[in-house]
């Protein structure tokens, strides 16, 4: 029996940092935007950058590539902007993505822990 | 004839705020929280050192009538460059002094959002939440925020410790003579 065992057939969002591909669920995305101004203010949570204005809300910057791919990204073309539980509460967050984002239905397997993504 | 109904809008709750600069960074306050905002020069001889400050950001105290206020170096507090303070806000509900570059303006403000929970640092005791004033957005600070509760029991043994010192010592020197 294989030890890849394929789970379902789901819409994903197929998103780039630095060299490196990652999918994020469909039904978590938000919307793709450019990079607009970044308000920086004294906080202490690692990987948080600022807070960008989007259509009069504040929406955090989450920067996960040094923790996804291990260098900061220098080169920031959009802002892939996410929804994220915290306990009972959904709210946005802005990635920053190096490339374009596709849509796409990926078939989603996982083996050991370990996840792959084919279209 | 049915009444109309009763509009469910409400007009957005104002409220006054001052713009002010630590470091070089903006920042904002309900004007509510502040009782007095004096020049750092007009306290020359009425602050008093606490030598042994187990606290790095406060190192002087302020006595007001029966309040002694700890002054708090909102550089050290919030972590930006260190920047020349020029006045002081002491703020109402907490024996707080604050030492600040300088104030921007007094504003209003009508929307607060509250800071979201990606941040999850010691930040969530800083602010109160966001607000936005002329597409910029500025971080609205919580009063009883710049020093905890632990930093205060802290700060009040200390300061205890020494007065005792104080008394010893004056009592040292009366015994001598």
């Amino acid at each position: 029996m294989s030890v890849v065992a394929e789970i379902a057939l789901e819409s994903f969002v197929l998103l780039r940092l630095g060299e490196r591909r990652f999918a994020l669920r469909a039904a978590n995305i938000v919307e793709l935007i450019a990079p607009s101004r970044v308000f920086r203010f004294p906080n202490h949570t690692p990987a948080l950058e600022g807070v960008i204005l989007r259509r009069g809300k504040i929406i955090p910057i989450c920067d996960v590539s040094e923790q996804l791919v291990g260098t900061k990204m220098t080169v920031r073309r959009f802002y892939l902007i996410a929804t994220r539980l915290f306990g009972m509460q959904k709210e946005s967050i802005a990635l920053p993505v190096s490339g374009d984002c596709e849509r796409n239905w990926i078939r989603r397997t996982s083996a050991a822990g370990f996840r792959t993504a084919a279209t | 004839m049915k009444p109309a109904p009763v509009s469910k809008t409400r007009a957005p709750r104002a409220e006054q705020i001052i713009l002010f600069r630590v470091g070089g960074q903006l920042f904002a306050i309900s004007s509510a929280s502040v009782q007095e905002v004096r020049s750092v020069d007009s306290l020359t001889g009425m602050t008093q050192e606490i030598p042994q400050s187990t606290v790095r950001k406060v190192r002087h105290t302020v006595r007001r009538g029966d309040t002694t206020h700890y002054v708090v170096n909102g550089t050290i507090h919030f972590g930006v460059p260190a920047a020349a303070a020029s006045l002081i806000f002491f703020l109402r509900h907490t024996p707080t002094a604050l030492l600040i570059d300088g104030i921007d303006k007094m504003t209003t403000m009508t929307y607060l959002q509250a800071l979201p929970q990606a941040f999850c640092r010691e930040e969530r005791e800083w602010y109160r939440g966001l607000t936005a004033l002329d597409q910029t957005v500025v971080p609205v600070v919580r009063p009883e925020g710049f020093l905890s509760v632990e930093e205060l029991t802290l700060l009040d043994s200390t300061l205890q410790a020494e007065l005792r010192k104080e008394q010893e010592r004056s009592e040292g020197s009366q015994d001598s003579e």
